[in-house]
């Protein structure tokens, strides 16, 4: 199974292109694989565009006041389109003066983790590790990933067949696991049900 | 939240749920505070909070070698807190689908609770449970819905959470599983009761007084409630709560004046209050109904003998005398319902002591009245509590609202300047009065003198006593006038400090920024040094802390000037003050930089105000200037003032480098800077906004004066009225 790289996106208005944390962060995962914006809406729109692909963002949350685009409004975007990007909000304000709406929307929509501006950067590697992890093994980013890597034709055709008799393409598919909807769930939990299967009965050795 | 074999799991983060639950809910008593508002909204007529065996436990009291009693006070183990309602319970679903999810909208979706009361929401969203979290480490939901046949109990112990986020794998959908079990009920039987044992802390008589004090502003003291809402607060520990104790405002005692008004729907008509100048009375008078509704209203005012009697009572607790409050149907209003133990931090919502900038000494302020606005669902249905809770939505009904009250406050005001030119004549006549009996003594006194020489031994003792009692009257007179001086700048120090508030945050937000960036940096040297293939690396963060490090170091100097200058309000020429730095102070550096001035300030006047405030200004934007007029062959800079629609307008313009299109807004943001090469940090124009928001002005970019190069500052200061 083809797992493509996964990228790091920093969005951050105040920091430098040359801060130690984007330097280490190139060495491990290699300078193409970090990608940072100081322009909030440059970044969503690459979000956007790379949908498919294994993303994780380093979120600073309070831009200036003069942009009308906050993090907190940047992440409920990404998370209009997909819960697959790994969101790790990365902030100088003290979370008590983080909105609290926002607050509840990270912990509802799974904001991975939270950071201070002052953390080590060995902590904030760490937990991009953690995310990357998560990438690498959890079965809805699989299953995206899989479904990314198949030829065009082959998405929109209907492949795939519910016990109800329900036809869907592999996009459809696709699209039900990034809105976590039903199908989607559906989908994963059938999955994971076929997998402890097979292992009960020695089918596949792991 | 999953369900299986009979056990409950909640979904998300331990580790972000208690970070996020300890900054919602700061102490108990808001804990507290938000498990009654709940029980408002399950539409409950009863709330029983109740404490057993909360008190301290003094565990080791023994004898020190010196002779002292040590004691170790710890909590109790075994006590218990218990909320019980008698509101509409919750089902199953409830508890798995809303209770145990963080955040739950439902609250949101539905701003009213179900019938009978359709009660507007008091309680914040979701934040139940973190309520529950802050008190103790156990707690069991004890809940029924009417027509259920039995009661759910479900067992949350939170120490478990603890030990698990504590181990090393990061728990998202945590495994950690709370039992649930249904005892038996009768059917007619509703509400829920929450079980919280483990307790946090221990509770002292004083935190119990406290609480009863915050519960007792939930229900309006004044207007009796439509829809009933009873809280009864027992503790087995203190004896005055050992008995089921009713949980109710204190009357209001000591205020030196009361005022009340009403309204006659019939009629049209709406009171107001009216100061009569002559008798030194409040009066009312009636005027059509206004455009929020009618509105009842309940003033109490203390003047300072009121209040010097309240603090005595109350042994100077003056946070009971809290200003103004909204209540809707006999309930608090939501935006009113935030509770905030420091007095400084309250939100303004009706906007009372935000005017106080302007008139301190003469107008009313939250700490000087208690008050009650009863408004209801029915007659004013345009007062309307923002969804966030914290504020009201902003009508013009909601506008008009605030003015009603503050016109009615300004009347208190003017009692208030009544009472005090009143003392303050009476005052200055009685001392004017000794000066002069003493004078006339001593005539006397020198009179017989003169006439009977021989007396002069036994009255020159006498005479030397009037003299003494004389200069200490004097004294006395030039003592008020310091005070009363000292009492002037006191009213300056505390607007200055209101603003600084303001900026703390952004300060500390930008030092934060600053100690990341010099700390991964750090880091990086800690990390690789001395790695030969990094010397360029080292190099260039060895520059850019330093770099950073003076940022922070006028960071800090900037905070520290402005706590250190608020004290200077002084009579000053501004044409003067500009005149002086820009030709005298700055002459060598426009000589050297080669820079051609013009200054042009029409009018000449004198403001009462913080004059470092101004020479910051004006420092900051010369600064400025001369960086962005680096690189440029001909440099000037103009200076512009005059006087308009009482306030002062002052331009600011160079031909440097100038602002690029919209970029107008962001010049002003702290770290923002269009000149690092010149050395500029992004703190000048912050500074400039930042002083003259605190003089209550405005600062913008405007088309640069020497088109098309160069940028044009506008400045306009407003004066104070009266």
């Amino acid at each position: 199974m083809p797992i493509s790289s996964i990228k790091t996106v920093i969005i951050h208005d105040n920091l430098s292109p040359r801060d130690p944390l984007i330097v280490e962060l190139q060495k491990i995962y290699g300078k193409n694989n970090v990608i940072f914006f100081k322009d909030a809406q440059e970044g969503l729109t690459y979000l956007n565009e790379h949908i498919t692909e294994k993303l994780i963002v380093l979120l600073d949350l309070n831009f200036e006041s003069s942009n009308p685009l906050t993090g907190g409004k940047l992440f409920e975007e990404i998370r209009k389109k997909t819960s697959l990007i790994y969101v790790i909000i990365w902030t100088a304000a003290d979370l008590s003066s983080v909105d609290k709406e926002d607050l509840v929307s990270f912990i509802n929509n799974d904001a991975l983790a939270f950071a201070y501006a002052t953390a080590d950067t060995a902590e904030i590697i760490n937990l991009i590790n953690k995310a990357s992890h998560q990438l690498s093994t959890r079965i809805d980013a699989l299953l995206e990933d899989l479904i990314a890597h198949q030829p065009n034709n082959t998405k929109d055709t209907p492949t795939f067949m519910t016990k109800d008799g329900k036809q869907y393409t592999l996009n459809e598919i696709a699209d039900s696991i990034r809105h976590q909807d039903e199908l989607g769930k559906m989908i994963e939990a059938s999955i994971l049900n076929l997998a402890i299967d097979l292992l009960i009965r020695h089918e596949k050795p792991i | 939240m999953e369900e299986l074999d009979n056990k409950l799991r909640w979904r998300f983060d331990v580790n972000t749920f208690r970070l996020l639950g300890r900054e919602l809910i700061t102490d108990r008593i808001t804990a507290v505070f938000e498990l009654v508002k709940n029980c408002y909204d399950a539409n409950s007529t009863e709330v029983d909070v109740m404490f057993f065996g909360v008190a301290p436990v003094d565990t080791k009291s023994k004898l020190n070698t010196n002779g002292n009693v040590s004691s170790i006070i710890t909590k109790p183990l075994d006590g218990k807190v218990i909320i019980k309602d008698n509101g509409i319970g919750m089902s199953f679903e409830d508890i798995r689908d809303k209770w145990m999810v963080v955040g739950t909208n439902s609250k949101r979706v539905q701003l009213f609770s179900d019938e009978p009361f359709k009660r507007r929401f008091v309680g914040e969203k979701g934040i139940g449970r973190f309520a529950v979290d802050k008190l103790g480490a156990q707690v069991k939901i004890i809940t029924k819905k009417a027509g259920d046949v039995s009661w759910l109990n479900v067992e949350i112990n939170w120490e478990e959470y603890e030990s698990k986020a504590s181990q090393e794998q990061l728990i998202l959908f945590t495994d950690i599983e709370n039992k649930y079990y249904y005892t038996d009920a009768s059917v007619d039987e509703q509400g829920t009761i929450l079980e919280i044992t483990k307790i946090n802390d221990y509770w002292t008589k004083l935190d119990i007084d406290r609480l009863f004090k915050e519960l007792a502003k939930v229900v309006s003291p004044f207007f009796a409630s439509v829809n009933p809402f009873n809280i009864y607060l027992t503790c087995s520990d203190f004896p005055d709560y050992v008995k089921k104790k009713h949980v109710k405002a204190d009357e209001t005692k000591y205020s030196s004046h009361k005022a009340t008004i009403d309204f006659d729907l019939n009629a049209g008509s709406q009171e107001q209050l009216v100061f009569d100048e002559k008798g030194g009375q409040i009066n009312t008078e009636k005027i059509p109904i206004k455009s929020f509704g009618p509105v009842k209203m309940l003033l109490y005012y203390f003047n300072n003998e009121a209040k010097k009697r309240y603090n005595r009572a109350y042994k100077n607790d003056d946070s009971r005398i809290d200003g103004i409050k909204i209540y809707r149907n006999g309930i608090i209003t939501t935006p009113f319902a935030e509770f905030e133990a420091h007095p400084d931090k309250k939100r303004d919502i009706l906007g009372i002591d935000k005017r106080l900038w302007r008139d301190i000494f003469n107008k009313v302020s939250s700490r000087e009245v208690i008050g009650i606005v009863e408004i209801t669902k029915e007659n004013n249905p345009q007062i309307i509590d923002a969804t966030n809770r914290q504020d009201f939505v902003d009508t013009l009904e909601f506008r008009d609202l605030k003015v009603f009250i503050i016109q009615q406050l300004d009347v208190l005001a003017k009692l208030k300047q009544y009472e005090r030119s009143k003392t303050k004549a009476q005052r200055q006549t009685a001392l004017e009065k000794a000066g002069a009996d003493i004078k006339s003594f001593k005539d006397v006194i020198e009179n017989i003198e003169s006439q009977n020489p021989v007396l002069k031994e036994y009255l020159e003792p006498l005479k030397e006593q009037a003299i003494q009692i004389g200069r200490t009257v004097s004294k006395g007179i030039q003592e008020q006038k310091k005070e009363r001086e000292e009492f002037t700048r006191k009213e300056n120090i505390y607007f200055s400090l209101m603003s600084l508030q303001d900026y703390a945050i952004r300060i500390s937000h930008a030092v934060r920024t600053s100690l990341g960036k010099i700390k991964r940096m750090a880091e990086y040297f800690k990390d690789h040094f001395p790695d030969e293939n990094l010397t360029d690396d080292f190099k260039e963060y060895s520059l850019l802390i330093y770099e950073e490090m003076n940022t922070l170091s006028r960071v800090i100097d900037f905070m520290l000037s402005y706590a250190a200058s608020n004290a200077d309000f002084v009579d000053f020429s501004v044409k003067e003050l500009i005149l002086n730095l820009l030709t005298v102070s700055y002459k060598q550096t426009f000589k050297d930089e080669g820079i051609t001035l013009t200054i042009d300030i029409k009018d000449n006047f004198i403001v009462n105000a913080n004059k470092k405030f101004f020479e910051d200004i004006i420092q900051n934007l010369v600064s400025n200037s001369i960086k962005a007029l680096q690189k440029m062959p001909n440099k000037h800079i103009k200076c512009t003032g005059y006087i308009e629609d009482k306030q002062f307008v002052f331009f600011f313009s160079d031909n440097g480098v100038g602002i690029k299109r919209g970029e107008e807004d962001k010049v002003f943001e702290i770290y923002y800077t269009t000149t690092a090469e010149e050395g500029g940090a992004g703190l000048g124009l912050f500074i400039v906004k930042t002083r003259i928001e605190a003089l209550k002005g405005t600062v913008e970019i405007v088309q640069p004066e020497f088109n098309p190069s160069g940028a044009t500052i506008k400045i306009t200061l407003p004066f104070r009225e009266g």
